[in-house]
């Protein structure tokens, strides 16, 4: 079943059919969320929350555009509110590696440093450094997620780098 | 006349031809720039290796399964919500009648006692209770519409 079948049988009243979309894009949902969020188990909370409005939200959905971009403004918008709301208790509770995954070619302590360094970035930073990097998006792709131009996405991923090398380097300095 | 592009924007120039993408200037400029701006080299070089550090990183892989939740929760809001635009227009549709009802019973009953005016203002609390909807809520979904 692809995409544009399950949401139809859903709108249809097949509530099932909803389980395709769930399944085909949680993993990557919590991972963005997280992106976002700084922290997996609220990113989970804003996935599933997500999901639940774009189900609500289905007979808005435009037939001729991609569902993850669409479903992304969803999720984007619900993890910045939960910021909103909730900032103290995420900056409270951030610790320990969240975004990254060990890779060989990469030592824990460097490791440590950048999920670090990631952390002390904007939440608008993070989010577009790693769906560039740990996700490999283009610049076209960026800018139809983020829903911004192209040029935005080049000055806004070049600010994030740059402030990442700096908060790299005042890791290395500690 | 060329004017002589920036330092940020060689920098920006420098990092889309390190994604593989196309640059916004042309790539001779950026070379030209580099081969005589010393800082833009070292914070082209600082970047390139910011860039190849996060290259080589993976995400952490996400577990567990959503479904069950939102299947839930969408067993207990059954359907999705009919159409926002609809719901909208509906509200302030019956706003709109009731408050041309009230406006109409006030200018033809000048001297009646006030308990019959009250029917008026009754009239325009049971549209909100009717449509179950209070129009000057901020309504969060007509964003989403619009995304």
């Amino acid at each position: 079943m692809d995409d544009l079948e399950a949401i139809t049988r859903c709108r249809a009243g097949d509530h099932e059919a909803f389980r395709h979309l769930v399944g085909r894009y949680q993993a990557e949902a919590i991972g963005h969320a997280c992106a976002i969020l700084g922290r997996r188990e609220d990113a989970a909370d804003a996935a599933q929350d997500a999901f639940f409005s774009a189900f609500r939200a289905l007979d808005r959905f435009d037939d001729q555009r991609r569902f993850y971009p669409w479903f992304y403004t969803i999720l984007r918008n619900r993890c910045l509110s939960m910021l909103a709301d909730r900032t103290a208790h995420l900056s409270a509770t951030l610790d320990g590696i969240e975004l990254l995954a060990a890779v060989p070619g990469v030592a824990p302590d460097d490791l440590l440093a950048l999920e670090e360094a990631l952390r002390a970035l904007s939440p608008d930073e993070r989010e577009i450094l790693t769906l560039r990097h740990l996700d490999g998006l283009s610049y076209a792709e960026l800018a139809e997620l983020l829903a911004v131009p192209q040029g935005t996405v080049m000055s806004r991923l070049f600010n994030a780098r740059k402030r990442l090398r700096d908060s790299l380097g005042k890791e290395a300095d500690r | 006349m060329t004017s002589e592009p920036t330092c940020e924007s060689v920098l920006i120039a420098a990092m889309a031809m390190a994604d593989g993408e196309t640059p916004p200037i042309a790539p001779e400029l950026v070379a030209a720039h580099l081969s005589g701006c010393a800082s833009c080299r070292v914070d082209a070089s600082a970047l390139d290796a910011t860039r190849a550090l996060l290259d080589r990183c993976q995400r952490q892989p996400a577990s567990g399964d959503l479904w069950p939740a939102v299947s839930r929760r969408i067993g207990a809001g059954e359907t999705p919500a009919p159409s926002s635009d609809r719901a909208v227009w509906a509200t302030f549709l019956a706003l709109a009648l009731s408050l041309v009802g009230a406006r109409v019973l006030l200018a033809a009953t000048p001297d009646f006692p006030i308990a019959i005016k009250l029917i008026a203002v009754a009239l325009a609390v049971a549209t909100f209770a009717v449509v179950r909807e209070n129009p000057f809520k901020i309504d969060t979904g007509l964003r989403l519409g619009q995304e």
